[in-house]
């Protein structure tokens, strides 16, 4: 047990460092930024826009008014605001009160990319993630480690190697961001820019952690990487559907479909941000049992291959 | 003594496709073991079985008394050279061969890896990324990881195909070197090269073991002796047939005369015996061959 400890950590270290020296790395950084970018000057605009309408409503009010008279009126934009805000994310992040009056100090735009974020993120990591033993089966270069660890460290080894590489990414690309968001938002203030980064981070990780699996047992499927990420798209994209689909079903009360939303990462993802720790804990843990389902499969298909 | 690899009605299909059928064949400890064969005899096939690559479909492989398909049962025990596969293109070549070292749980393996490059005439390569090695010096890189940690099992497929004769020439010197402290099974089509290496070997044809033995039985050294003669004079062919222990003497176009030995005949008796003959007669020898050649030997039974 020990040794198979150790391999693994020798071989996810092995994998971290190549992916990160890798030119796919530094790539997968830049889609990531880009994205960001995109993202949060279309959304710091529509807040703007909303920003500038209550602003003029404000400066079209009687200029005779009493102070009182202003405070109310300040009062009453802010409410509108946080209304207007509440009706934005309830459509683009989420409809739980208690979720959205936990972020209720984040601003919009980091919210929307979040979200935007987890819904990328499954391409993300297959692009990471997809040739990880596929491409090694096909040059046959696995035999050089098949020899040397079980086939299950070496799964698990590049697992957790790839998953420390997409938390140094998410990481990263969250970091980033909401240090940008934080100089340029007064009311965005560190203390809560620090928590929203490590939140974001462990959730995106978390997520990722589950469609990770998913890219690695497709790659031990398949000895042709295109091939393994082909089928890793169609996989992901019938997972996601079945939780659109089962989500659907669930909130209009058709019960046999209703399940299919058991077999999404998607479905479990919808509370790693939720502030109590209950359903944060069994979304977490939703998420990481579909990962050692994945890797579960992985290994088995692994240890019955012919290299 | 137990066997070091033991095969016991090793067999392997890929579909219908029979690749080895019931191969059942001992190396002992120390020696250098061949295995032979034309091409889909089966020699990978049955070589990837020893290393655990693929899974027997019939029969049993054990080596050290282990199961290469029990998970990490082979780590530091056995080093294999495998004949296709490459090495991960942007890797420096001492980073990987660290790492082959820590996975084998070699206590020291930068030093480990150092050391196998030295042997292998690369010590300069350590900094190189592999997608730089030419075909030779990769060959060599491999033969290094399978060196690394000095494992009990080396086991090589191809070792010199592709290397210009000096580096082949120094490989062959290594393996020769290796040869008493480590069980080695060298798969490869350079018959020459196996009859030179290897204390016993295997003859594989469509996947069946044809005929394992050591060399000396392959080649039949007690059995009969080959000397090549020059010059004009001709050999006493009667005088020689007359000898105790000759069962036969033929003089075969080139001046290869062929010499069998009856049974129970101590061959070094007889060639001494019929050389003293041949000088007496005013024969010129230059060149004397005990047994059949590796590849005539091959060729009878394939």
């Amino acid at each position: 047990m020990m040794a198979i400890a150790r391999d693994t950590a020798l071989i996810a270290r092995n994998e971290a460092r190549r992916t990160l020296a890798s030119v796919r790395a530094l790539a997968l950084l830049a889609l990531f930024v880009l994205f960001s970018t995109s993202v949060a000057m279309v959304t710091a605009a529509a807040a703007r826009g909303v920003s500038s309408a209550l602003d003029d409503q404000i400066a079209q009010a009687n200029p005779d008014a009493t102070a009182e008279e202003r405070a109310q009126l300040h009062a009453q934009v802010d409410s509108e605001f946080q209304a207007r805000r509440n009706q934005f994310l309830s459509f683009w992040f989420s409809e739980d009160a208690a979720l959205l009056d936990a972020v209720k100090d984040v601003p919009v735009f980091l919210l929307v990319l979040f979200k935007l974020s987890l819904l990328f993120l499954p391409a993300y990591v297959a692009l990471l993630g997809y040739d990880a033993v596929s491409a090694e089966l096909a040059t046959r270069g696995l035999r050089y480690v098949a020899v040397r660890a079980s086939r299950t460290a070496v799964l698990i080894g590049k697992f957790a190697g790839l998953a420390a590489v997409l938390l140094a990414l998410v990481a990263g690309t969250q970091g980033l961001v909401i240090a940008w968001a934080a100089a340029t938002d007064a009311a965005f203030g560190p203390g809560v820019a620090f928590v929203t980064w490590a939140r974001f981070s462990l959730s995106g990780v978390t997520y990722g952690a589950a469609w990770l699996a998913l890219s690695l047992l497709c790659s031990t499927l398949f000895r042709v990487p295109m091939v393994s990420l082909a089928v890793n798209g169609v996989a992901m994209f019938a997972l996601w559907l079945a939780g659109v689909v089962g989500g659907h079903a669930a909130r209009t009360g058709n019960g046999p479909l209703a399940l299919l939303r058991w077999l999404s990462p998607t479905h479990f993802a919808d509370d790693l941000l939720h502030p109590g720790l209950a359903r944060f804990g069994a979304s977490a843990a939703c998420c990481l049992a579909f990962a050692a389902v994945m890797l579960a499969a992985g290994s088995a298909v692994l240890s019955e291959k012919d290299l | 003594m137990d066997a070091a690899i033991e095969l016991e009605g090793l067999g392997k299909r890929f579909g219908t496709h029979v690749a080895v059928d019931g191969v059942s064949l001992r190396v002992q400890p120390g020696s250098c073991y061949g295995l032979i064969g034309p091409n889909g005899a089966g020699k990978t096939t049955t070589f990837s079985l020893m290393c655990g690559f693929l899974a027997p479909s019939t029969g049993r492989v054990s080596v050290l008394g282990i199961s290469p398909s029990e998970p990490g049962g082979l780590k530091g025990r056995v080093g294999v050279l495998p004949q296709d596969a490459l090495l991960p293109p942007w890797e420096r070549v001492g980073a990987l061969l660290t790492f082959w070292g820590a996975l084998s749980a070699v206590p020291q393996p930068e030093a480990a890896a150092r050391e196998s490059l030295r042997r292998v005439g690369m010590e300069g390569a350590w900094d190189t990324r592999c997608h730089a090695l030419s075909h030779g010096m990769a060959r060599r890189v491999g033969i290094a990881q399978a060196l690394l940690g000095a494992p009990p099992v080396i086991l090589l497929d191809e070792p010199t195909a592709g290397l210009d004769p000096r580096v082949a020439a120094e490989l062959r010197s290594l393996i020769r070197s290796l040869k008493g402290r480590h069980t080695l099974v060298i798969s490869s089509h350079n018959l020459q090269e196996l009859e030179e290496l290897c204390d016993a070997a295997a003859i594989l044809d469509k996947g069946r073991l044809v005929r394992a033995g050591s060399m000396a039985e392959l080649t039949a050294q007690a059995e009969q002796f080959t000397v090549l003669l020059l010059g004009e004079t001709a050999p006493p062919l009667d005088a020689l047939r007359a000898l105790p222990g000759c069962a036969s003497v033929t003089l075969e176009p080139g001046g290869r005369l062929v010499v069998q030995l009856g049974k129970d005949t101590q061959p070094e008796q007889a060639i001494a015996t019929v050389l003293r003959r041949l000088l007496d007669a005013g024969c010129l020898v230059s060149e004397l061959h005990r047994g059949k050649r590796l590849e005539q030997r091959v060729l009878e039974l394939t």
